[in-house]
């Protein structure tokens, strides 16, 4: 495997709402290597778009670090910060709130090719044809587009500063099936094309399977389990990994019937259990587990979990 | 006998615009889960709110049946013999209502339950929807709730007049994977114990393949194809069964392309001559593009 790009190391990102302090992350420590895809998933409030906007800075970070290619960001100052920021790009979920509905799409790559230098029209006229749109698609506004196109507008105006790594959250998921698939195809060609390396982070197991190098499965704050992705979703070994792919629809009525509902929910970011948060939920649960915070242990190839009951044997 | 819930060639369209949903024709008997899948703005919702009775401002049925066991629906039928649940629980509920008041109030209203016995009624439903300390959680607010829980407050109240058919738009879309799971066990369980009939209106195959006993896929304001979830699923007939099948990511497909369906849905005033599919799909023959495909099975001149 090549060298670590993005790394967090016990990252803690907390923030302020109406009923307290949220600690979204919690002492994250997390590697992406370049040129890989790295699948972020898990369900709603876990924190995993907190960890993506933090490895951007685009969060502030309460304590622990991120080094993005060898640079410590939180050391640099904001000039630096905005020197450094062409090389990674976020890419949102919602295509129709990300985009500037008085601004021309031709004004917006435009002004986001400035940032290289190069906002010619041949250059505009390049990007769109790269992300599969025609050239006179510069000449319309955002509204004119479907949502599928809206999505290929985002990630090109994420391209147009020549990115080295895009953190896209829930890229597809406001898309319908027919849509998903080509963008989904459209990204991992650019990947591969220019050389990204993605953190791609998603509720849906089914595109992280098609996608992702290596899978990070995060729950109340915490990665829970990590390695590649045909290890952790076939073998999955954390006691949450496993409920999570045990609750997923059958693909096949062959299968069907076979689900076991998890009981309970996620608990909310400003309540979350002690020791490790699972434990209400699990079935596996000991009693130390109410009090300590497990840590990532290997359980296989690259592959490991923060879970004492599955790894000690 | 008539079937329990009919609905033929019902058409809904924009008033003085677009025909939406388009000579839709199903059947649904007692004990059974129907879903109706289909891609955003095939009509799928609008068939639903069609049935119920809640088209909004600016929408009107243009022509076709509804009926319960022969009868067309009335007014009097919907909330008693037809009740539905929606995808966002928490639009649903009224937030300045405690859960409790609000399935006692539907008991209240059309069984005419006093409101002791409301009360107690209400509070035997939150147990059979699975909310633990139900007698505890009659008090509480909706805004005390997680969302899959709101989801089980919503089913209670819309089961609290045991009606016969259950319509549930996209009641799991909105909840996380292991929530959706649990609230998919539940009518699965409402539909076993109860002999409840569900429209279950959804986006999502796997959901289908799970839960569903027969299948209804729309595509552009009609169905395109039909038939017990076994058949459709492993053998479609129709391409764009096919297709939605083919496109979908998972372990099977890393290191290949995802077939992917080109082109998007054709808006509704711009649904082209014959078979709206016909400029997506792989299979598409000159007298797609001139002549309506029709059949009830699968409609498609040229089936797999």
């Amino acid at each position: 495997m090549s060298a670590p790009f993005v790394e967090a190391t016990n990252l803690t990102v907390g923030y302020d709402s109406d009923a307290g302090r949220v600690r979204a992350v919690d002492g994250v420590s997390l590697t992406i290597y370049r040129g890989e895809t790295l699948g972020l998933v898990g369900e709603s409030g876990c924190g995993k778009s907190s960890l993506g906007r933090a490895l951007l800075q685009l969060l502030p970070i309460e304590s622990g670090s991120v080094h993005f290619d060898g640079t410590p960001l939180q050391t640099l100052s904001r000039r630096q910060l905005k020197a450094l920021r062409p090389r990674m790009q976020p890419v949102f979920q919602d295509p129709i709130a990300a985009l500037d509905p008085r601004m021309g799409v031709g004004d917006m790559l435009g002004e986001a090719l400035a940032v290289r230098g190069d906002a010619s029209p041949s250059r505009i006229a390049a990007l769109l044809e790269l992300i599969g749109l025609p050239p006179d698609a510069a000449s319309r506004r955002p509204h004119a587009f479907s949502a599928g196109q809206r999505q290929r507008l985002c990630i090109a105006r994420a391209l147009a500063v020549e990115p080295e790594f895009l953190v896209l959250d829930e890229p597809v998921s406001a898309l319908d099936a027919s849509v998903q698939a080509q963008i989904v195809n459209l990204l991992v060609d650019l990947q591969r094309t220019r050389k990204l390396t993605y953190l791609f982070i998603s509720h849906d197991l089914g595109v992280v399977a098609h996608l992702a190098t290596r899978v990070a499965v995060m729950y109340a704050g915490r990665i829970v389990e990590l390695g590649p992705t045909e290890a952790v979703l076939s073998r999955p070994m954390h006691p949450y990994t496993r409920a999570l792919i045990a609750s997923l629809p059958a693909r096949s009525p062959v299968n069907r019937g076979q689900r076991v509902p998890l009981p309970g929910e996620p608990p909310s970011p400003l309540r979350r259990p002690p020791g490790c948060a699972f434990h209400p939920r699990c079935p596996l649960a000991i009693p130390s587990c109410r009090t300590d915070v497990p840590a990532l242990e290997s359980v296989g190839f690259d592959h490991s979990a923060a879970c004492p009951v599955v790894s000690s044997k | 006998m008539p079937p329990l819930l009919d609905v033929d060639h019902l058409t809904t369209g924009r008033t003085s615009g677009p025909v939406l949903v388009d000579g839709v024709s199903f059947t649904l008997e007692a004990g059974r889960m129907l879903g109706l899948v289909g891609e955003s703005g095939c009509g799928k919702s609008l068939t639903a709110l069609s049935i119920m009775g809640l088209l909004p401002p600016g929408l009107e049925r243009r022509a076709g049946q509804t009926r319960i066991l022969g009868n067309p629906i009335t007014a009097a039928d919907r909330g008693r013999q037809l009740a539905m649940v929606f995808q966002e629980p928490a639009a649903a509920l009224n937030p300045v209502l405690t859960i409790g008041a609000q399935i006692s109030e539907t008991l209240q209203v059309h069984l005419k339950l006093d409101r002791r016995a409301a009360r107690d009624r209400a509070i035997s439903l939150m147990r059979a929807v699975g909310i633990a300390d139900a007698a505890e959680r009659f008090d509480a607010w909706p805004h005390q709730l997680s969302g899959g829980m709101r989801q089980r407050v919503l089913i209670a109240a819309a089961i609290a007049c045991d009606p016969r058919i259950l319509i549930a738009d996209e009641p799991t879309t909105a909840l996380d994977v292991t929530v959706q799971a649990q609230i998919l066990a539940l009518l699965t369980e409402l539909k076993r114990d109860r002999g409840l009939a569900v429209l279950l209106i959804t986006h999502d195959l796997g959901v289908v393949a799970e839960a569903c006993d027969d299948v209804a896929v729309m595509y552009a304001g009609r169905i395109v194809e039909r038939g017990p979830v076994d058949q459709i699923l492993l053998r479609p007939r129709h391409p764009y069964t096919a297709a939605l099948l083919a496109a979908r990511p998972g372990l099977s497909t890393r290191g290949h392309p995802l077939e992917a369906i080109a082109g998007t849905v054709p808006a509704p005033d711009q649904r082209p001559h014959g078979c709206s599919f016909a400029e997506r799909c792989g299979r598409q023959q000159p007298d797609c593009l001139t002549t309506d495909p029709r059949g009830d099975a699968f409609a498609c001149h040229h089936p797999l």
